[in-house]
């Protein structure tokens, strides 16, 4: 178990990654901290938006994305006698409730219109914008591989994901899921452009529209 | 050259401004010597000279802690005084590390160790190549030498013969497997000219910052107090 920020852990160690742990076969545990703008007044050198996709490109690797301390506790529980390679994400950011941890997508609120699909930290912000909506709303703490079973059985034609990091890193995963069947898909997420600003993470959740208000506007123009 | 001259009592009263601090601990930053005598006697820019393609440039490689930098350029004229007092906010110019698309006179965007000096060395290449005069001056810090990225610039920079650079590590027996003394022979055993000097002695600092030598690269080892 390797474990540091997540600019360091998964960027700058990347091709170590690739080759010394993947492309020998060998497994492990990859624990990240600081995400996307936990450290927002300390700016780019300490965030890591991409760290997802960046991983993702990973053959056979599992992403994790718990966020609260419950979750990350039993996904670390999981993934430790595993023998395959394992990305956790952990990030002081958090939602309130927790949901079991695992490959398991969990329906967390249904409604008639679209389905929106939360990842890591925004699920409470994802919540307050679905309201509006009349959304159904799902989470995992497993981003990669995805439930798709579950994905199938809960959405109609609208999908959205949210995600606290680059915007569109899930996009392939869920369009894979849903190739056989019509259905339009809006990526929510961090912007791609340096947002060159210090400050706190609210503000820079704010400068990504990762708010409740935020998301449920640009769901509500999208729809 | 238009240098606004300061002094470090100015300057340690611009930090308190950053930091809200008292002066005495502001003056325990390991880098704050050292940077006031390279803005001070040493290097050869001014704020007017910002887009002077043979102005010396500086980079701060350290970049962590970045506020005796700031005060430092502040008390030089590189941007408003007021700046300081806004430090880390979000719409500040001035956060935790130094952005050089948001700071005039800042010369690279630092904060993850053990980039400055390999971005440094090439800066220097690319002068020698346009027969610039001008020098490139790197601080780093020992504990940073620790990061890979930084033995192979010091190898690169002396095979290829550079001359026209300066390294300064400032010394405060923090590096993760420090050995007293070995800092400067891996430097000196690279062929670089090293000097081992008091951190916190504004002559010897002067005197070392200063030299430079035809045909080899300078390394200046800064001792500080231990971290």
């Amino acid at each position: 178990m390797i474990h540091t920020f997540s600019a360091f852990l998964v960027e700058r160690a990347f091709e170590q990654i690739k080759l010394d742990l993947a492309h020998q076969g060998v497994g492990g545990v990859l624990v990240s901290s600081g995400g996307s703008y936990d450290m927002a007044s300390v700016g780019r050198t300490h965030q890591s938006p991409g760290d997802v996709a960046l991983m993702s490109t990973i053959p056979g690797i599992t992403i994790h994305a718990p966020s609260t301390a419950e979750e990350v506790d039993v996904t670390l529980r999981l993934a430790l006698p595993d023998t395959g390679l394992h990305y956790v994400r952990v990030t002081g950011l958090r939602n309130t409730l927790s949901h079991k941890a695992g490959p398991t997508l969990h329906v967390v609120r249904r409604g008639g219109g679209p389905t929106l699909l939360a990842l890591g930290h925004v699920l409470d912000a994802t919540l307050a914008a679905a309201d509006g909506l009349d959304a159904t709303v799902l989470y995992t703490t497993q981003v990669l591989p995805l439930d798709e079973e579950t994905l199938r059985g809960n959405v109609g034609q609208d999908v959205v994901v949210v995600e606290p990091w680059h915007e569109g890193t899930s996009a392939h995963a869920v369009s894979a899921a849903l190739a056989d069947r019509p259905h339009r898909l809006l990526s929510m997420g961090t912007r791609h452009e340096e947002v060159r600003h210090y400050g706190s993470p609210r503000e820079h959740a704010e400068a990504h529209g990762l708010t409740g208000p935020r998301l449920a506007e640009r769901i509500r123009a999208w729809l | 050259m238009t240098q606004i001259t300061s002094d470090l009592d100015e300057i340690l009263h611009l930090m308190t401004r950053l930091t809200g601090d008292e002066k005495h601990s502001v003056a325990a930053t390991s880098t704050l010597d050292v940077l006031h005598v390279l803005y001070e006697d040493v290097l050869d820019v001014s704020p007017d000279r910002l887009d002077d393609p043979d102005r010396d440039r500086f980079y701060l490689s350290k970049g962590h802690g970045p506020m005796a930098y700031y005060a430092v350029l502040a008390a030089h004229g590189y941007f408003p005084r007021e700046w300081l007092d806004e430090f880390g906010t979000y719409e500040s110019p001035l956060g935790f590390h130094p952005d050089r698309t948001l700071v005039p006179g800042v010369e690279i965007s630092s904060g993850s160790l053990g980039h400055g000096l390999p971005l440094a060395v090439g800066t220097a290449h690319a002068l020698r190549i346009r027969r610039s005069p001008a020098r490139v001056v790197v601080l780093v810090g020992d504990a940073e030498l620790d990061e890979g990225s930084n033995a192979e610039a010091i190898e690169y920079a002396a095979g290829v013969g550079l001359a026209n650079f300066t390294v300064v590590a400032i010394d405060n027996n923090s590096s993760s497997y420090a050995v007293r003394g070995r800092m400067a022979a891996r430097f000196a055993t690279n062929g670089w000219h090293t000097t081992t000097v008091d951190g916190r002695d504004h002559g010897q600092l002067r005197a070392a910052l200063r030299h430079r030598e035809p045909h080899a690269l300078v390394a200046v080892v800064a001792q500080v107090e231990d971290k």
